[in-house]
């Protein structure tokens, strides 16, 4: 496609089934998009997402020549790949392809006015139209793959990551930030729902992580810059201890970088006694016979837990999320300890036991009389310690009762929430956070190992709150992505960068202090020095182009002539003229 | 393992290793793409038309309110475009032997009757399609057609037409009528094209209208719940319908083959062979030793049931198309037959011949055969008849002699037979209309002596009987009652004790049984004499009219194959089929009684020959046809074949077995809900608007039967004040599921959200006993869900529900664990959420796959913690609701991982094998 050919654009407009029609009358769209400048063939059809919707498009490029595509249907964050293959498959360059937005934008927010709707669909089709004469062929480029994955974290997650790619005959680089590899994991004694310490499970994997061939572990140690793009990333490792870095080139990463407990400072009188502890500090007791209190070493008589410490507390910020794990946790922990005390009271908000078989875990915690009380979120319990002795009291939310109790040992499931570097992490590996303060992933239903920096995975308690068994699917879930990424060989990256006139550039640095990725430079051997764009690592924000006193930088695809060419087809429809009919 | 020649279906042999993921649903689609990713081959094989599992069905997921469909259809098309993935729907695994890199599997493809690469999905089958079911998809709250499509973002986007095997009535129907679909096209109203299929089969749908036996209703599946569909009175409104209407199309003769036909008889048979040569287009020529055509339905049957005049037009109808009749000419040799240039013959001579009692006095005046007497009084002679008549036997022919009998002016008619009323062979309505009309039957006894009076009958000894041991007809023989003799007085007899064949020169060319009847091959009629064919009561014996029909149809076919020189017998195997059932959930089966046909008041019928019947009006056969169960589903009507312009359709398509070979095998079986039928204090399936959790996805979704309209079942209201249960099926070990259902909770709050949604004026309350929001954003969305959109949780369980008949609003009765009472609540729409079990294939599936179950029925898996989504079988692994209760991201994400746990060992098999893995460049463009 040449500038100089004339454009023949189609335009295809979605009756999404009921979603949009019911609303928009699309036939009366399409008929009258038939009327736009350049406009050669326009229709209406139920599903243009679906496979007969697909061979329509490629059907009609065929039939008409087209050479511009417009489909009116949904979000283009849905379906803009789908068709940018479509044209693609019909011949034409992916970034010919122009999408309108008639259900978030016009049916399902005017549902009650289907005139005015009509209207505006019409308004957006036209402004469509007008860009898709404008838009231009972009190359799509692709890049080589560096054959080696990045693992960050050496916890469970980690080590099974790591395990799977070099298995699967990849080189692997496993940084750990401790001396030594395990995570949690290693320090609990027992895990549930299996009778089996944390040190069996991740045992096995470490020893087989140490002899692996493909495998190179740096512990003690950090990732401090990460640097590239998809299938090229420069690693920059530094060791805690001597400072020492190393550069790797790695062409996926994994961050499976886990959590904290909680350190449940300020709630239930954490700090005030030696036997007020964390679950986790629980699981790391080491084993004994006896349950023995560690403020005098005698064997306790009763237990207690209490649930959601530092979880499910609505309004406060990274407290707010469930930590999933905790509930079948304590259940397990109450079940097994009943056996070696007289009593063992757990105060919850609600059981959450979901997983396989933990609900029998906590049937089986009631039948040896473990005492669950829930109390009411609002009106949290009471602890106290006194010469050294605690004291709960609470609301029984069935008995509607005050209840109180005097346990010898006091333990608060506290909530997973995100190490103290996450921040840190999150800024390294362009990972964005949600309210729990873990990563977010590219698409919390169908994409939950992928994020939005392409390349980059996610897995385990990184992501969110989980226990070992989930984790461990995750991490062999993100081995999947990374392998597929290194089994490609090359990848394709984002066309739609900046563009630098080095004519009209007066290489004032600008947009080197405007970049937040890090694509801008200068180029030193053009006469004069000018700004240069790294596109691998151009996300195509536009920041630069913005910040620009010279109006040098222009943004592929989203050039100023295409934009204010909408803003004319919309102020001034009535210079548009009709085209062809259809 | 068999040894036959493995067959693979069409598909390439792939040239990287391959995997097998059993199930695409959202799991084993994203196993299919990480395995496919890595360059090596995937078969994904899915049991139903569509891959898309329960995600396709849902309207909005949790928690983030995305429509399902919207963020699945990508990935439903990359599946299908994905240059590694051999999609394999409507598919299943039958059987997996083999090991770890060798597994050697077979697959059964089930026909859908439409070419997969020939369909464009454009949906004109449908359109035709006169056959609606509940739709599956909308959990039975739509329909959808015969030939369909599951949803509109389908994957593959082809059509599938639904056929369960053979109609019970078709096939007892000796001549094939295509039963199901005739009826189908009455109940849409479609006449014309309704006749065209009963004339198909036969040439009489107006003449086998009235007189058939109608096997076909005796094995109706309706009549195991009320009463048999009246199948026979229905081909009879259409031949009805068809001469009222006077559109008869003008029949012309088509004669367009050389080879000429002799048909000897032109009775049903011979009539009925006749017209299936003439439509394939052989010159045929019947000779007939009477005047008239027809056989004994002219001659036999009386004209109150038969009128004249229909089979008579029928009859013309078979000479437009070409057939040649030659009246009063008894053919006595073969050798004129093909001296005159007949390239094949069918005798169809019939058994006319009345039996005689064989007891002395049977000469005298006063008394008939029944044959000689119908005929006689057919042909309009005037037959003698006294006040006082009696007629020995119990079939068709006694009950028509005793009726005429009565319409020449008896005054008492007595039927005489030896078995009783349970045994009588004559069809029932016949026997209830001649005992209206005021026939007397005397049950029970057999007559021993006629008493003549200077040649004239005056009376009848008979003998009482009993019913003895069975004998070979497997009815009781009966045996007289010693010294029960006792006398009736009469003036006329009538002997219908049955027919013969009579001796005629033409039957002493081919071998013959020793009763007399010609001896043909069973499956091709032919006779001992090459080219030579029997059928009809020549070859039965004295039987049914539409048994002659059937073996003059199966004649046809014979004649046609000997002709072309085709093997007479090749997939004719007479093979037995097992009728298909219906589909009928009895609980909800509404009983309708069949239309009685109207008939002539008794009054005026007694001393008329007009017709008794009187026929169904179009409303009376639009409801009748309306009855009929669709026991097949697809009733091959085949007006989608004519509607499709690709050819796509194929009816007699068969299930193929494919056989294929695989390093690595994924289960992705799914779950269903939990039946929350089994709870029947919560009133589901007897209370309209009680209703299930998916069955609520599909009202509030765009694409489902209301098109997003939350409306309640029973009146179609908008729901006021809605209920949510939670925990129906999970967490309970008196119904057999101790777990969790771990999706419940969250989809029940976002059902919530989405009520408020659709419905704002609306009260939402969710009663739970422990609300479980445990995953990323879960927690959040709960609590948004009490503050944002109001809902109203109640910790409780609820204890029964019932229903106000008139309104249909429900009445909750709830133990409210936060307060000290229980209460009663009102709701007008209540929605259960069931919990997950296994889907129903697993446990056959596992044990081919030699894999174990949890005591829950979900697959098992190695190890719960470190090895998570394998098996027990190295290189079988498991993910999504395959292995318990999952939620979306935790099934793709397990699909992910069961996909590199697959992977590792493909990549095993091509270091080992040396092969370099060609990786495809296929990659969805990344988005900024």
């Amino acid at each position: 496609m040449t500038e100089s050919e004339e454009p023949r654009i189609g335009v295809f407009v979605c009756h999404c089934g009921h979603n949009i029609a019911g609303t928009v009358d699309v036939e009366r769209v399409a008929k009258v998009a038939a009327t736009f400048p350049h406009v050669v063939f326009s229709t209406d059809e139920m599903f243009m997402c679906s496979d007969s919707g697909q061979q329509l498009i490629r059907d009609k490029i065929k039939e008409h020549g087209l050479n511009r595509v417009v489909v009116a249907s949904c979000s283009p964050r849905m379906h803009e790949p789908t068709f940018r293959r479509v044209v693609e498959e019909g011949g034409l360059n992916r970034y010919l392809y122009e999408q309108v937005n008639l259900r978030e934008h016009v049916s399902w927010c005017h549902m009650h006015e289907p005139e005015a709707a009509t209207e505006k669909a019409i308004d957006l089709v036209r402004m469509s139209v007008a860009r898709a004469a404008r838009l231009e062929s972009i190359p799509v480029k692709t890049v080589q793959v560096t054959p080696r994955a990045l693992v960050v974290g050496g916890g469970i997650a980690g080590l099974r990551a790591a395990l799977d790619i070099a298995d699967r005959g990849f080189e692997v680089v496993l940084v750990e930030k401790r001396p030594q590899l395990g995570g949690h994991v290693i320090h609990w004694t027992h895990m549930f729902p299996a009778d089996r310490s944390g040190r069996e499970v991740v045992s096995p994997m470490i020893d087989e992580v140490m002899d692996h061939d493909l495998i190179t572990v740096y512990t003690d140690s950090k990732v401090t810059a990460l640097d590239g793009y998809i299938g090229n990333f420069d690693i920059t490792i530094k060791s805690n201890k001597t400072g020492e870095e190393h550069k790797v080139k790695v062409g996926a990463v994994i961050v499976a970088t886990g959590f904290e407990p909680f350190k449940p400072i300020g709630y239930y009188a954490y700090e005030d006694s030696p036997d007020i502890m964390t679950l986790a500090e629980l699981q790391e007791m080491p084993p004994s016979d006896e349950l023995l209190r560690p403020s005098d070493g005698k064997p306790a008589k009763k237990l207690a837990f209490i649930g959601c410490v530092g979880s499910r507390e609505p309004g406060v910020k990274g407290h707010e999320h469930c930590s999933r794990y905790c509930c079948s946790a304590v259940a397990k922990a109450a079940s097994d300890l009943k056996d070696r005390v007289d009593e063992v009271v757990v105060l919850y908000q609600d059981v959450r036991t979901y997983g396989r078989g933990h609900e029998e875990i906590h049937r089986l915690a009631r039948e040896k009389r473990v005492i669950f009380s829930k109390y009411n979120p609002d009106e949290r319990p009471e602890v106290w310690v006194k010469r050294g002795k605690i004291t709960m009291r609470w609301r029984d939310v069935l008995a509607d009762d005050l209840l109180e109790f005097k346990p010898d040992i006091l333990v608060l499931a506290s909530a997973m929430v995100p190490p103290e570097d996450v921040e840190e992490i999150a800024k390294i590996f362009s990972l964005t956070r949600s309210s729990d303060g873990f990563f977010n992933p590219e698409h919390i239903k169908l994409a939950p190992l992928t994020t939005h920096t392409a390349g980059i995975m996610i897995a385990g308690v990184a992501q969110a709150a989980k226990n070992a068994s989930e984790t461990v699917v995750d991490a062999s879930g993100a081995a999947a992505k990374a392998a597929a990424l290194l089994a490609r060989g090359e990848v394709e990256i984002e066309s739609t960068v900046a563009s630098v006139n080095p004519d009209v550039c007066s290489s004032c640095h600008t947009c080197i202090t405007a970049c937040p990725y890090g694509a801008m430079s200068i180029d030193e051997s053009h006469d004069p020095p000018v700004a240069h764009v790294t596109e691998a690592k151009c996300h195509g924000c536009g920041t630069c182009a913005a910040g620009c006193p010279s109006g040098a930088i222009t943004m592929l695809h989203s050039t100023d002539d295409q934009i204010l060419s909408m803003v004319e087809a919309l102020l001034m429809p009535a210079q548009m003229s009709g085209g062809e009919a259809r | 393992m068999t040894v036959k020649e493995a067959s693979t279906g069409g598909l390439e042999q792939p040239e990287t290793p391959s995997a097998l993921v059993i199930g695409g649903g959202v799991a084993g689609m994203q196993a299919a793409l990480d395995i496919a990713n890595q360059g090596y081959h995937v078969y994904l094989v899915e049991k139903s038309p569509s891959i898309g599992g329960h995600m396709a069905m849902l309207d909005k997921t949790f928690p983030t309110l995305d429509c399902s469909a919207c963020i699945l259809t990508p990935r439903l098309s990359e599946v299908a475009h994905h240059p590694n993935i051999d999609l394999l729907t409507y598919s299943e695994v039958k059987r997996v032997a083999g090991k770890v890199g060798k597994f050697h599997v077979e697959i059964v493809r089930r026909a859908r009757y439409i070419d997969e690469d020939a369909c464009s999905g454009c949906g004109e089958c449908e359109k035709v399609c006169p056959v609606e079911v509940p739709s599956e998809f909308d959990e039975g709250l739509g329909f959808r057609k015969a030939t369909y499509m599951p949803f509109p973002q389908a994957t593959p986007h082809v059509y599938t037409i639904d056929k369960r095997g053979h109609a019970a009535c078709r096939l007892a129907c000796p001549t094939g009528v295509n039963t199901q679909a005739f009826i189908r096209l009455i109940q849409v109203g479609d006449f014309k094209r309704a006749l065209d299929i009963v004339r198909d089969a036969m040439p009489f749908p107006g003449t086998l209208g009235r007189v058939c036996v109608h096997w076909c209703e005796g094995d109706c599946r309706r009549g195991n719940y009320d009463e048999s569909v009246s199948i026979r009175n229905l081909h009879r409104f259409l031949a009805d319908w068809e001469r009222e209407k006077g559109e008869t199309e003008e029949v012309t003769a088509e004669i367009t083959k050389k080879d000429k036909v002799a048909i000897v008889g032109a009775g049903p048979a011979g009539i009925a062979c006749a017209y299936h040569l003439a439509r394939m287009g052989y010159p045929v020529t019947v000779f007939e030793k009477r005047s008239e055509p027809g056989g004994l339905m002219r001659y036999a049957i009386p004209e109150y049931r038969l009128p004249r005049d229909i089979l008579r037009e029928e009859i013309e109808r078979v000479e437009k198309m070409g057939v040649e009749f030659v009246f009063n000419t008894e053919v006595e040799s073969l050798d004129w037959l093909k001296e005159q240039g007949f390239k094949a013959i069918f005798i169809s001579t019939g058994a006319s011949e009345s039996r005689k009692l064989g007891i002395p006095g049977e000469d005298a005046k006063g008394v008939y055969h029944a044959i000689d007497f119908l005929d006689a009084v057919a042909r309009g002679e005037k037959v003698k008849i006294g006040k006082r008549v009696g007629v020995i036997g119990g079939g068709d022919a006694a009950i028509d002699s005793a009726r005429v009998a009565l319409r020449l002016g008896a005054e008492e008619v007595t039927l005489i037979y030896r078995r009783s009323q349970v045994e009588l062979p004559a069809i029932p309505s016949e026997v209830e209309d001649a005992r209206q009309e005021g026939v007397r039957f005397m049950m029970m006894t057999a007559p021993t002596k006629l008493i003549t009076q200077k040649g004239e009958l005056k009376g009848l000894q008979c003998i009482r009987m009993k019913l003895g041991k069975k004998d070979l007809s497997g009815r009781r023989r009966p045996v007289p009652i010693p010294d029960s003799e006792f006398t009736v007085a009469l003036d006329t007899l009538i002997v219908a004790i049955g027919q013969k064949v009579p001796s005629l020169k033409l039957l002493e060319h081919v071998a013959r049984t020793e009763w007399g009847t010609v001896v043909v091959d069973p499956l091709t009629l032919q006779t001992s004499v090459s080219g030579v064919f029997a059928g009809g009561d020549v070859v039965l014996g004295p039987s049914t009219a539409v048994k002659a029909v059937g073996h003059g149809k199966e004649a046809a076919i014979s004649i046609d194959r000997y002709l072309r020189g085709e093997d007479l017998a090749e997939g004719r195997n007479g093979q037995l089929y097992r009728p298909a059932e219906p589909d009928v959930d009895e609980a909800t089966f509404e009983p309708q009684k069949r239309h009685v046909m109207p008939k002539a008041r008794i009054a005026e019928r007694k001393r008329s020959f007009e017709e008794v019947e009187l026929g169904f009006s179009e409303e009376e056969a639009i409801e009748e046809a309306g009855r009929c169960l669709g026991c097949t589903v697809c009733c091959e009507c085949k007006l989608c074949v004519d509607a499709c312009d690709r050819q796509a359709i194929n009816h007699d398509m068969k299930d193929e077995e494919i056989e294929l070979d695989v390093g690595a095998i994924v289960v992705a079986t799914g779950y269903k809900i939990f039946d929350v039928s089994e709870y029947g204090r919560l009133g589901y399936g007897k209370y309209p608007n009680v209703i299930n959790a998916l069955e609520f996805e599909r009202l509030i979704n765009a694409s489902g039967p209301t098109r997003g309209h939350l409306i309640r079942p029973s009146d179609g209201k908008e729901p006021r004040n809605i209920a949510f249960i939670q925990c129906v099926g999970a967490r309970d070990t008196q119904k057999g599921v101790p777990d969790c259902g771990r999706i419940c909770c969250m989809y029940g709050i976002k059902n919530a959200v989405m009520a408020r949604e659709h419905n704002p004026e609306a009260q939402v309350t969710v009663y739970y006993a422990d609300i479980r929001a445990f995953g990323k954003g879960f927690e959040e969305f709960y609590q948004m869900a009490k503050t944002r959109f109001g809902i109203n949780f109640v910790r409780g369980r609820v204890g029964e529900v019932w229903e106000a008949p008139d309104s249909h609003d429900l009445s909750l009765f709830v133990e409210q664990t936060e307060r000290d009472q229980p209460m009663m609540v009102s709701h007008d729409l209540v929605v259960l959420s069931p919990g997950v079990v296994p889907s129903p294939d697993t446990a056959r599936l596992a044990e081919e796959l030699g894999i174990e179950l949890g005591q829950d029925g979900f697959v098992a898996v190695k190890d719960e913690i470190a090895a998570p989504v394998d098996t027990g079988v190295p290189g079988i692994f498991v993910c999504g609701c395959a292995s318990g209760p999952k939620d979306i991201p935790d099934s793709v994400t397990a699909g992910s991982a069961a996909a590199m746990h697959a992977t590792l060992v493909l990549s095993q098999i091509a270091s080992e094998s040396g092969q370099p893995v060609e990786v495809v460049r296929h990659q969805k463009t990344t988005s900024a």
